[in-house]
């Protein structure tokens, strides 16, 4: 990664945070590009809809800059979806990324922000895998590590489902042993 | 839990009823006697806990008999307005035999249900045995109980009876007596909290001065207050006069003919009447929830109690607390007036029960707070002047964009109203800014955000369970980050907002090196 402009960072090399080892299967990308498309392609038929129906109409409730320009409406949204549907994915790909060791799950996740999440594996409570339909497609399972805190509570999704299954156990196993949840 | 060795193979005595009792006064009267503070003796009980073989089985005890009689009341009261206005309209109709039916029925009810309700307390667990339809025994491991709240209505008062509420937290679930004997009360409490030998001595660490109650207009929660309980008596009275059918289309319109025609002098009058009352109804309705409000320590648990007509006492497990907020906003500020909370693990509504002290001096409360948690960390460190710039943008970006929105669809009232607003919002931004704030003392993190509404948490580091670090897009063109402390208290997580980037790393290592360090970057050759 490269670093970024730090004028005065107080100190020689102001401490940060490596990103984490593992990457996300890269069928996680076609699992979100499917997710945007199903939700921008929702709005995408709303925009039309509206945009019809304010057309045709000639209602007085709406006023006349806005009835004017409606029709521009589907566009706009579709521009904004093709653009996620497009973009997206692959950024978060691009950043999602997770690694256990040392007895913490250190994540990173986001794309336009972004989240480092650090939880040591004795404060974990429950870890549970799940699928939904398109992750069940495309062999997919997001693993979600719950503490005490929703704050501090994490989600890798994109893993493959054998990689998933074992992480849970494994963080299981070893959360029952470490047990220190602090609450 | 520590204390638990020294009970096994004893069972409590079970309590023998009100005549045991009644020779006591109510604890009500000798509550007085805490004014001078200090240690006192909590002699409620005369005589300690009697010891019983070990084979021995505890016997289940029923709820305080006079219980029925709080229950019913609110039936009897409907039911005798029902049953008074069916014999003034109807005579001896079919509805006055019917609220007649009710009444009897919904006594019998409540006496059904206080016979066959029981409670048993064994060594290691209270059960709650019900048996009126169907048959259901609750039972609450002693070891879980977070809590012990207890609270008496104003007819619970005058009969001297109080609810014991038991809060076990989120796996053990909530237990409930309604009613005992404030002196059964009082000693299930200390016997289900304490564990221990009777009657600890309780401390005051705080106690509400009569002076602090002027407090109360600053909060601006109070202000309000009578105005939504004047709002729904007048609602009340509408839809009673309207079942009644005295209310009529003409007599509205006649009182709104009546109001309109009230000259413009008066109708000023009365709204710098009613701006008036509002602070002074304000300490009036602060005072009913907070009168008398003392913080007790006692063994290991803290019972706050407050209230003037419902007296409401709720104790919180040292053990469980993880830290404090301090509160305030800029009126409370300028008269340096915080309000304190108490951040505890798997508390239901502790935004009401965890409150320490509801308006008090700052010093006060950072006294408190170093009392039950250790000093507040200090002086706060500020961060840095980028992150001026992005508080200040956030405060002013929405009505701008809504001011400028406003201009484009010319809509010049909106325009100006955003306008106006957009200007404010930079002082608003600024101080924002200015109480942004971390510091840590080697065993607790403070961090502070937040102007209308300040709040400065003070966390144990030891109650941390993880770390989020947190940039947008914007926030790493200013190399700012955002770092969220995830606590298993309060809110769940406390934020430093826009600490420089290398800091917030740089304060996780320092406070957790295990879970960090190990991800750090090795340092670059630039």
């Amino acid at each position: 990664m490269r670093r970024s402009h730090h004028k005065d960072g107080g100190g020689p090399h102001p401490p940060r945070l490596r990103p984490p080892e593992h990457r996300v299967s890269a069928r996680a990308i076609a699992h979100w590009a499917i997710e945007y498309l199903l939700v921008w392609g929702l709005a995408f038929g709303l925009a039309l809809g509206v945009a019809a129906w304010v057309g045709d109409s000639g209602w007085d409730g709406v006023p006349g800059w806005l009835s004017g320009r409606i029709g521009w409406l589907p566009y706009a949204v579709g521009a904004a979806g093709l653009l996620m549907v497009t973009v997206a994915p692959v950024w978060r790909y691009r950043v999602h990324r997770w690694e256990v060791s040392a007895d913490v799950v250190y994540t990173r996740t986001g794309w336009f922000s972004r989240e480092w999440l650090l939880v040591p594996v004795g404060r974990i409570q429950t870890v549970d895998t799940q699928q939904g339909w398109i992750e069940r497609m495309l062999g997919l399972a997001t693993i979600e590590v719950n503490t005490a805190s929703h704050a501090g509570s994490s989600e890798v999704s994109g893993l493959p489902v054998g990689v998933a299954t074992r992480l849970a156990e494994d963080l299981a196993h070893r959360a029952h042993d470490l047990r220190d949840d602090a609450t | 839990m520590t204390t638990g060795s020294g009970e096994r193979g004893r069972a409590i005595r079970p309590y023998a009823g009100p005549s045991a009792a009644g020779d006591r006064p109510a604890g009500g009267a000798d509550r007085g006697g805490a004014e001078c503070g200090g240690a006192e003796r909590d002699g409620a009980d005369p005589e300690p806990d009697v010891v019983r073989p070990r084979k021995e089985r505890p016997r289940g005890q029923r709820l305080h008999p006079l219980t029925f009689v709080v229950g019913a009341v609110r039936e009897l009261l409907a039911l005798v307005a029902a049953g008074a206005t069916g014999l003034m309209v109807g005579g001896l109709s079919t509805a006055f035999y019917f609220a007649l039916a009710g009444l009897s029925f919904g006594l019998l009810f409540h006496v059904a249900g206080w016979l066959t309700f029981t409670y048993v307390l064994f060594d290691d667990r209270i059960e709650l045995r019900r048996a009126l339809i169907g048959r259901s025994v609750k039972s609450i491991p002693r070891d879980r109980i977070r809590g012990v709240d207890i609270s008496a209505s104003l007819p619970h008062r005058l009969l001297g009876l109080a609810v014991v509420h038991i809060d076990a937290g989120a796996d053990g679930g909530e237990g409930a007596l309604n009613a005992v004997s404030l002196q059964e009360a009082e000693r299930l409490r200390r016997v289900l909290l304490s564990r221990d030998a009777p009657a600890p001595p309780r401390r005051v660490l705080a106690r509400m001065r009569r002076r602090w109650y002027a407090y109360a207009p600053l909060s601006g929660a109070y202000l309000f207050t009578p105005f939504a309980v004047a709002g729904s008596l007048l609602g009340t009275i509408y839809n009673l006069g309207d079942d009644l059918g005295l209310i009529t289309r003409e007599r509205v319109e006649s009182v709104g003919h009546d109001v309109v025609g009230l000259s413009t002098a008066l109708v000023v009058a009365l709204a710098i009447l009613v701006l008036l009352a509002m602070p002074v109804m304000s300490v009036f309705v602060f005072m009913l929830f907070n009168w008398d409000f003392t913080v007790h320590q006692r063994d290991g648990s803290l019972a706050v109690e407050r209230g003037l007509v419902t007296r409401r006492s709720v104790s919180l497990e040292l053990r469980r607390l993880r830290g404090v907020e301090l509160a305030d906003n800029p009126f409370e500020r300028a008269a340096g007036v915080t309000r304190l909370g108490a951040l505890i693990t798997g508390l239901g509504d502790a935004a009401h029960r965890g409150r320490l002290l509801p308006a008090a001096p700052r010093p006060v409360a950072e006294a408190l707070a170093a009392r039950v948690i250790g000093a507040v960390p200090g002086p706060l460190v500020a961060h840095p002047p980028a992150a001026r710039s992005r508080r200040v943008t956030r405060a002013v970006g929405l009505p701008a964009a809504f001011a400028v929105l406003a201009v484009a669809t010319g809509q010049p009232w909106a325009a100006y109203v955003f306008g106006v607003l957009a200007v404010l919002a930079v002082p608003l931004g600024l101080d924002r800014y200015r109480q942004l704030g971390h510091v840590t003392d080697g065993d607790r993190l403070s961090v502070r955000s937040g102007s209308l509404r300040r709040r400065q948490a003070v966390v144990e580091h030891t109650a941390i369970v993880g770390w989020r670090i947190r940039r947008t897009v914007f926030q790493r063109r200013l190399g700012l980050a955002t770092l969220v402390a995830a606590v298993g208290a309060g809110d769940g997580g406390y934020s430093a907002i826009d600490m420089a980037e290398g800091d917030a790393v740089a304060l996780a290592a320092g406070i957790t090196p295990d879970w960090v360090t190990p991800f750090l970057e090795t340092p670059p050759e630039d």
